[in-house]
């Protein structure tokens, strides 16, 4: 017995399962699958993708050759990899394609939170869903070898409540998979995908349907556990187990069909819970999918769920949102709770990150006036106050498009922020959209040549792959030059004056500019400063000097504390020097004086 | 047996490491457990909720109301956490905790806010509440060893003290003066 998160069991079934390559990019809460497997697996190729299309492009080349593959994402990645998805399921997979998604419902870390099992209905492709560590390790396994009987990809759904949970898992290697043949076999009507070929393609993607719900029929994780007839509940996965605790702390005993495939579902399941239960309530997390096919089935008189407002739409369930549904179903009263209020902790960035510095810059510059697009990452947290330094935030890649559009509308200045990882996977087209339509905003790119938000993963830009392969250097500056922008500029924001004073020239210049603050990661310096036994040099503040004029409390860093009227600095900073730079009564120096 | 444990803190004090200590005595002592917990993201400075179901248990989330105790590592975390307790149950908290940054900076009315006395006062209404002064104990600062030590002293606390202890000496071993201090700290108390 191991402990494992859901992230572990993932990626130690994959490993179990024959799984020879693993691709993905960074998104929390699926990040530390592809971070397990490279740093704990020898023998598998694993890498870190420049974006999700590119990923699953490439397992699916991988599964073309006959070899089992795994593409993990986080759910908005779907999003970007739906064009790749829906064609690869006409083409068929031949190698075993699993396609690992974390949705985030709630949401706790994400811009939108869709149901990527609309995504598995579209693309006509299985998916399913585990209800704890032990599943999602079997599961793996489990949907390889059905991958490769219907020759389809098939997608496993985990959320945040599976993903970072930790659960005690049984391990066991299954045999190994002889390898199949890896050739890749001539075979124009089924891979090169004109219309033709897609006509006849469809009808068999259609079929192929036909035979995963004959599959759903006997997959081992849907089962039906028979109580009481009145009641009868539909729970897929993490939903089953708060449903078994919500009977339990009622004291109920309904009959229950757990569904560890949500797509296609069983019907013959459904009928024969529906034929002895008078009434059926659905448990899932967000859209209403399975109680959509359930009332195709049987009718909508006795299924209820988020369509009768019992089960909510919004956020992701947990046992009390089951146990509320269930009591108002069967009627059993609830003793009410009322607890105090208690304020939130707002995240902010990191006392010492670079991002500060380039967004108290590009304020200073913009003066007040004109819109920051921001992008996706950490730097997103610099929206919060004080700091207040963005204005639009929508997909990745995206600010450099949304900038162009409110220019070309009249609103000028108009600043977009994008960092590193986030430019490499989606901000490129945007530039050169930008450089070739010649609209004259200013783009700043945060280089740290990490993906720091989801747990500083390597990507083009810092010269190593996942497996810790030294690798070229994609360099922002080249591509920038090679898209034409007139103006390009490298700073280090961590100098708060010339970092103001390039933005004001970009700002100035009257084509397209580009300024690249480049600076690493505070936590990355903090522990290499640790690894090589530099110490960090904090910052006081000098009381008598101190005018109380708040404007080192305007960077917003938690290193920095505003009591009785004078700035104090706490035992978080870690010496980066800005709240120095920027205060005009020279009150902040060095402890020890140096 | 179960034993449902919220433990909570702000991220940075070492409320995870905690987490991985207790997770790993559990196993030692063959406890089955599941861990709810949210991290990742830039949630520096962020509240950390982790619920620590040990024995018999479904999900990963313990029912309102349902919770044994409370580990927490900072007082106004402990009032966030206490919808998950039962009546009656044992908190056992830091109580010199961290302020919100829009208190810290200034931006909040400290009147907003609600006051140590008042926090105290609110989760004593409902639990049995041990105070520990966590950072006056940790010679280092590091206060995780002092409350796991608090916690492995409680008597209804099912994980064996010899399990707590090899745990936190293989886990955190600069630590186990803290832990020791945890325990003398809290052994007398219960």
């Amino acid at each position: 017995m191991v402990l494992l998160t859901g992230n572990e069991a993932v990626a130690c079934g994959a490993t179990d399962a024959g799984v020879e390559m693993a691709t993905g990019y960074p998104g929390t809460p699926a990040s530390e699958i592809i971070d397990y497997l490279a740093t704990h697996v020898k023998d598998m190729y694993v890498e870190w993708s420049t974006n999700e299309k590119v990923a699953f492009e490439f397992a699916a080349g991988a599964s073309y050759a006959g070899v089992r593959s795994m593409c993990v994402m986080k759910h908005l990645g779907v999003n970007v990899i739906s064009d790749a998805l829906t064609v690869v399921a006409y083409t068929g997979v031949d190698g075993g394609l699993l396609l690992v998604v974390t949705d985030d419902p709630q949401p706790f870390s994400s811009q939108s939170a869709i149901d990527t099992r609309y995504y598995a209905k579209l693309a006509k492709i299985p998916c399913i869903e585990p209800i704890d560590g032990q599943e999602t390790y079997e599961m793996v396994g489990a949907g390889l070898d059905l991958s490769e009987r219907l020759s389809l990809p098939v997608m496993l759904r985990a959320t945040p409540r599976i993903s970072h949970a930790r659960f005690d898992v049984h391990t066991s290697a299954r045999e190994k998979q002889p390898q199949k043949g890896r050739e890749f076999k001539y075979d124009p009507k089924r891979y090169v995908m004109i219309a033709p070929h897609t006509a006849v393609n469809h009808v068999i993607l259609n079929k192929k349907m036909e035979k995963a719900t004959e599959e759903a029929e006997r997959f081992p994780y849907n089962a039906i556990e028979w109580a009481d007839d009145s009641l009868g509940i539909i729970a897929s996965g993490i939903s089953y187990n708060y449903a078994k605790e919500a009977t339990h702390h009622l004291n109920i005993h309904p009959s229950i069909l757990k569904l560890g495939m949500t797509h296609p579902l069983p019907p013959e399941l459904i009928r024969s819970l529906a034929q002895r239960c008078d009434r059926l309530l659905v448990c899932e997390e967000l859209e209403p999918i399975v109680e959509e096919g359930v009332r195709s089935l049987l009718g909508p008189q006795k299924v209820y769920g988020t369509l009768t407002g019992h089960i909510p739409r919004e956020g992701e369930l947990n046992p009390d949102v089951v146990i509320k549904a269930l009591s108002t179903l069967e009627g059993i009263p609830l003793k009410p709770h009322s607890y105090p209020k208690v304020p939130a902790r707002t995240p902010s960035l990191c006392a010492g990150c670079p991002h500060r510095p380039a967004y108290y810059a590009i304020k200073k510059a913009l003066g007040g006036k004109g819109v920051v697009v921001g992008d996706r990452g950490c730097y997103n947290q610099g929206v919060y106050p004080p700091l207040s330094a963005i204005d639009v935030c929508v997909c990745m890649g995206s600010s450099i498009p949304i900038a162009c559009g409110l220019y070309q509308s009249g609103i000028k200045p108009v600043v977009a922020v994008i960092g590193d990882s986030t430019f490499f996977h989606a901000g490129m087209p945007g530039l050169l959209n930008a450089a070739y339509n010649n609209v004259p905003i200013t783009v700043v790119i945060l280089d740290n040549s990490r993906t720091s938000m989801t747990g500083h993963q390597p990507n083009p830009g810092t010269g190593v792959t996942a497996m810790g392969h030294e690798t070229v250097v994609a360099i922002p500056e080249d591509i920038v030059r090679s898209f034409w922008a007139d103006y390009i500029r490298t700073v280090d924001p961590m100098d708060v004056g010339e970092t103001t004073k390039t933005m004001r020239e970009a700002l100035e210049f009257p084509g397209l500019s580009v300024v690249i603050c480049r600076h690493p990661c505070a936590i990355v310096e903090g522990r290499y400063r640790h690894r090589v036994g530099v110490p960090t040099a904090p910052f006081m503040v000098n009381s008598e000097k101190c005018t109380g004029c708040r404007s080192c409390v305007a960077l917003g860093c938690p290193g920095i504390e505003f009591i009785d009227g004078t700035a104090k600095i706490n035992g978080r900073c870690v010496g980066c020097s800005v709240c120095a730079q920027v205060c005009p009564a020279g009150a902040i120096e060095r402890r020890g004086g140096s | 047996m179960s034993f449902d444990l919220l433990v909570l803190g702000v991220g940075g004090q070492g409320v995870v490491t905690a987490v991985k200590v207790i997770t790993s005595a559990a196993l030692n002592d063959g406890i089955g457990v599941k861990v709810g917990e949210r991290h990742g993201l830039a949630q520096r400075y962020g509240s950390v909720e982790v619920h620590l179901r040990l024995g018999d248990s479904w999900g990963v989330i313990i029912p309102q109301g349902q919770g044994d105790a409370e580990l927490a590592f900072d007082p106004l975390e402990a009032l966030r956490g206490l919808r998950y307790l039962r009546d009656g149950g044992v908190v056992i908290v830091n109580e010199h905790g961290v302020p919100t940054s829009s208190v810290s900076l200034g931006l909040t009315d400290a009147d907003q806010y609600p006051s140590e006395e008042e926090i105290f006062r609110s989760l004593e209404q409902r639990a049995h509440v041990f105070r520990i002064d966590a950072r006056a104990l940790a010679a280092d600062g590091r206060i995780n060893g002092v409350m796991l030590g608090a916690l492995s002293s409680m008597p209804e606390f099912p994980i064996s003290s010899q399990s707590m202890e090899a745990a936190v000496k293989k886990r955190i071993p600069n630590s186990f003066e803290n832990f020791l201090e945890g325990v003398r700290a809290m052994e007398k108390r219960w």
